[in-house]
């Protein structure tokens, strides 16, 4: 499904951008300063640009907004909601389908996913890649990332780092609900990112009959700092798991490998289990899921909402961008 | 066996032999459970609800009862529901249409497909010959007469042995569930499409179905059937009514539905919008608070489940105090201090009794010397009394830290001769496990403090009270107050929506238990807020009473949760200020 991936540097990233034929540019609003990355560099010629912004959101992301819409007084909003993604589906969907093209010909998406919540991007996903939507005639899409150069970077140590506290609510990603057979034992597919809470809630909220617990790889890893970190937080989750499990490493840098390999380990199992994938690692392990549950209809994706971001500290910014094209 | 005698296991998955050795029986104190009746069962998460579950069923009654299976007490079957098995998020889809029918042969199907699904392994399990089954060709003709009254149309592929084959009938549940979820899916992102297929619900379909089953003869005539729905909060607000709906049907004769819940069930209105109440339409059991209140009732229940498990696992014939044994220096300590009162009583007694007074100050001020003396010694919560104190009514409290301490001494190298767990393991353990369950919902709150009252959200204020009744119950303890060994608040005000969504909050996270006692004016009764004993090692607090609390203005609270620093100041000044003659239960601070 992806036919290339490639990485830049920001420079080259912006080259890129200047000699693209992107007809429609989405991204989002955050609380992080990396939603501003891409969207500074956006040429001219790009006319249409549409942005994600949380209904009631931070006022960091609310200031953010205000700083796009000066570098690109063309850029419109599409409002999304927090719990509501039903109703988010609904505004992309009618926003997506109202933007006015010449003709009738295929266009050229191209999406940042740098600060889309995950949430959003499965459901970017299924609008885009699902022929149900009607969109996926209509458009070649491209995704776009720039990673974190680091996170909650007022921490010093490890141990003090934060992402997020409390879980809100665990509920099933619309459109990848799934199909279960209501007979089936539980398998859980979980990649552990740097929450530690999040993951633990997930688990013991659906106390599965098989874990599959994942870690980032070191090959694969965006900064080696990052990947222990992670691996210190697996090690964690691991002991503090009741369950059968079993553990496996994924990619953080390639969308397509880490979909490859949870079709692999769902056609395994899939014929005892009924299978939940939650993702909390970066969002190119997020969007190899999203590709995977596009093509296993009876798997569901999870997602865990939270009580409180680190807004003040989130991430930084790398140099680094990187580019999916469908 | 597993090698730890303490590890938890989820009940579903323990064969019934393991089941009714492990199971200690706590019917007495729960009577309503296994009568006829619709009842729900509310409890925190590793209560033991699910394990009353799986004692009550047939593969388990038939060990016990040691009889055969149409001599069964009752007849129960049973549902578990996960957490997003039903309760699917693209169910909004049809909230303009006919969200109630399709939810509600969504329940049915899922509950079928389960029922036949535990049939199947009764019968393959227990060596069940089925060909002794009466009437299968009465059975089936009235199962596919449902299904043609369902609406199923792929009925004409659909044949059905001489034989009962109970996995064909659940295959088939399986079948027509999943074609309404398939539905349901291929309307996510599109316009409505017509729906064609079958419609099942419980008065056409679910119930016929289960009184159909006595047909076959190995349901007594007159036995009752259960139906036990484990874990309902998962469910959606709308498959809840639904529930409900079924609960305000007077089935009890035939069928009762028994509903277990982890305190967060959604509603009690039914799909009309009328109530379902008890004791009119169900009876209800809370086991937090019954554990809770009677100290006693509990204490046995864990003496009955730990010395039951020692035989069983290690062959050890010894009482739970034994294998968890006090810190000897500790207790003779505060003996010679409980002989000072003892002796001083005639003079300096506070309370009824020499007796009342040493179970009212001995522990406390041992805590309250150790803290003057400042030699870094530390209250041991060592002991088998005061581990189930902390383990606040929750078996799963009292199994998972002495899990882990038994794999502490485990990992010692000492498996083969474990006798006893060491106070100094059981001390370490309690306080981890005390303080992990703090840090589970609250894990790394507030490392920065940049927060306004505005921006908190009502788990960070929940973490604030916790903190500050902790802090507040702390320093009554080692204050001059005549009742120092407090856990519980009443208000003396009405508390704030707000407030009481935190509260609540901290209710259903299984910080707090409710209960009621008589207010301060005398003419009715006040909620009572009791903090989970489980906090005691973490906030240093004597666990070993359940007797104290402190009635207080709900304004006040509300200032502990959103400034607890402020709330902190005004308390300790307050405490110090207590002596033997204040109110008992007043606790006035002003802000």
């Amino acid at each position: 499904m992806i036919k290339k991936h490639l990485e830049y540097k920001l420079p080259e990233f912006d080259s890129f951008l200047s000699n693209s034929n992107v007809d429609l540019f989405i991204c989002s609003t955050s609380f992080e300063e990396r939603c501003l990355t891409i969207p500074q560099m956006l040429p001219d010629k790009i006319k249409n640009v549409r942005v994600l912004h949380f209904n009631k959101s931070y006022s960091l992301s609310n200031d953010n907004l205000d700083k796009m819409k000066n570098l690109i007084p063309r850029l419109s909003t599409i409002t999304i909601e927090k719990n509501n993604p039903y109703l988010s589906f609904i505004n992309l969907l009618t926003q997506l389908n109202s933007i006015p093209f010449e003709n009738s010909c295929k266009r050229n998406v191209l999406i940042d996913i740098s600060t889309v919540n995950r949430e959003h991007i499965y459901l970017l996903i299924h609008i885009f890649l699902n022929e149900i939507n009607g969109l996926k005639d209509k458009f070649n899409l491209s995704i776009c990332y720039n990673s974190a150069k680091e996170y909650s970077y007022n921490s010093l140590t490890n141990s003090t780092k934060w992402l997020s506290k409390g879980v809100r609510e665990i509920r099933s990603v619309l459109g990848f609900s799934g199909n279960f057979v209501p007979t089936k034992k539980l398998a859980l597919i979980l990649l552990t990112g740097f929450e530690t809470q999040r993951a633990k809630k997930v688990i013991l909220n659906f106390s599965p009959n098989k874990l599959i617990l994942g870690h980032a790889s070191k090959e694969d890893a965006i900064e080696e700092s990052f990947q222990e970190y992670n691996f210190s937080i697996f090690k964690h989750i691991n002991e503090f798991s009741n369950y059968p499990m079993e553990q496996f490493s994924f990619s953080c840098k390639s969308a397509q490998s880490t979909k490859d390999f949870l079709n692999a380990r769902i056609k395994e199992i899939e014929l005892n289990y009924n299978i939940v994938i939650a993702g909390l690692n970066n969002k190119i392990s997020t969007l190899g899921i999203a590709l995977c549950g596009l093509e296993n209809p009876n798997v569901q994706i999870c997602y865990p909402t939270v009580n409180q971001y680190n807004v003040d500290y989130y991430s930084l910014p790398s140099e680094d961008v990187f580019l999916f094209q469908f | 066996m597993l090698n730890n005698p303490f590890a938890v296991q989820t009940p579903e998955d323990i064969s019934a032999e393991n089941a009714h050795d492990l199971f200690v029986d706590v019917f007495s104190d729960f009577h309503q459970v296994p009568k006829p009746g619709h009842t729900f069962l509310h409890g925190p998460r590793g209560s033991g609800k699910s394990m009353m579950f799986r004692y009550m069923l047939p593969d388990c009654q038939l060990i016990d009862l040691k009889s055969k299976i149409n001599e069964l007490n009752y007849f129960s079957l049973y549902v578990p529901i996960k957490k997003t098995d039903l309760n699917i998020i693209d169910l909004q889809k049809l909230e303009n249409h006919a969200e109630y029918v399709l939810n509600e042969h969504l329940l049915v199907t899922y509950f079928a497909a389960n029922i036949f699904e535990d049939l199947s392994k009764l019968v393959d399990l227990n060596n069940i010959d089925s060909s002794n089954f009466k009437n299968v060709d009465k059975f089936n003709s009235k199962f596919k007469q449902l299904l043609t009254f369902s609406g199923d149309k792929d009925l004409e592929n659909f044949t059905l042995g001489e034989k009962i084959d109970f996995a064909i009938l659940k295959d088939k549940m399986n079948s027509l569930h999943r074609s309404a979820r398939n539905y349901i899916n291929r309307i996510s992102f599109n316009t409505i499409l017509p729906y064609e297929d079958a419609l099942c619900s419980y008065l056409d379909f679910l119930f016929p179905l289960i009184q159909n089953l006595r047909d076959l003869g190995f349901i007594g005539e007159t036995c009752p059937i259960y139906l036990l729905i484990d874990d309902a909060d998962n469910l959606s607000l709308t498959q809840t009514k639904i529930l409900n709906t079924w609960v305000s049907f007077r089935t009890t004769a035939h069928v009762s539905i028994k509903i277990s819940t982890q305190l967060n069930y959604k509603t009690y209105r039914t799909v009309n919008g009328s109530r379902i109440d008890s004791p009119h339409d169900y009876s209800e059991v809370n086991i937090a608070t019954i554990y809770t209140s009677s100290k006693d009732k509990f204490y046995k229940r864990i003496v009955d489940i730990v010395e039951k498990r020692l035989k069983l696992y290690l062959d050890l014939d010894i009482s739970a105090k034994e294998f968890f044994p006090s810190n000897n220096e500790q207790e003779k300590r505060i003996n010679i201090i409980s002989e000072e009162i003892r002796s001083n009583y005639s003079d300096k007694g506070k309370g009824a009794s020499a007796a009342d007074d040493v179970k009212r100050y001995a522990r406390p001020d041992y805590i309250k010397y150790l803290k003057m003396k400042k030699s870094g010694s530390t209250y041991s919560y060592s002991g088998f009394l005061q581990l189930v104190s902390i383990s606040s009514g929750i078996i799963r409290y009292f199994l998972e830290p002495a899990s882990k301490m038994y794999g502490e001494m485990m990992s010692l190298g000492t498996a083969n001769d474990i006798k006893e767990i060491p106070h100094t393991v059981q001390h370490e353990k309690i306080i981890e496990y005390s303080s992990e369950f703090l840090t589970t919902e609250f894990d790394k709150v507030f490392k920065n403090e940049d927060h306004t009252p505005e921006t908190l959200s009502t788990s960070d204020k929940l973490y604030n009270l916790i903190n500050a009744l902790g802090e507040m119950f702390h320093e009554i303890l080692v204050s001059n107050a005549s009742e120092r060994r407090v856990f519980s608040i009443a208000f003396t005000s009405r508390p704030s929506t707000s407030l009481l969504k935190v509260l609540d909050l901290g209710v259903s996270y299984g910080y707090f238990h409710e209960s009621t006692i008589g207010n301060k004016k005398g003419s009715g009764r006040s909620k009572l807020y009791i903090l989970s004993r489980l906090l005691g090692p973490y906030f240093k607090l004597d666990t070993t009473s359940f007797a104290g609390y402190k009635f207080i203005k709900a304004e006040v609270i509300e200032i502990a949760t959103i400034k607890p620093k402020e709330f902190g100041k005004h308390m300790k000044k307050e405490i110090s200020k207590l002596g033997e003659n204040e109110d008992d239960h007043q606790l006035k601070i002003d802000l």
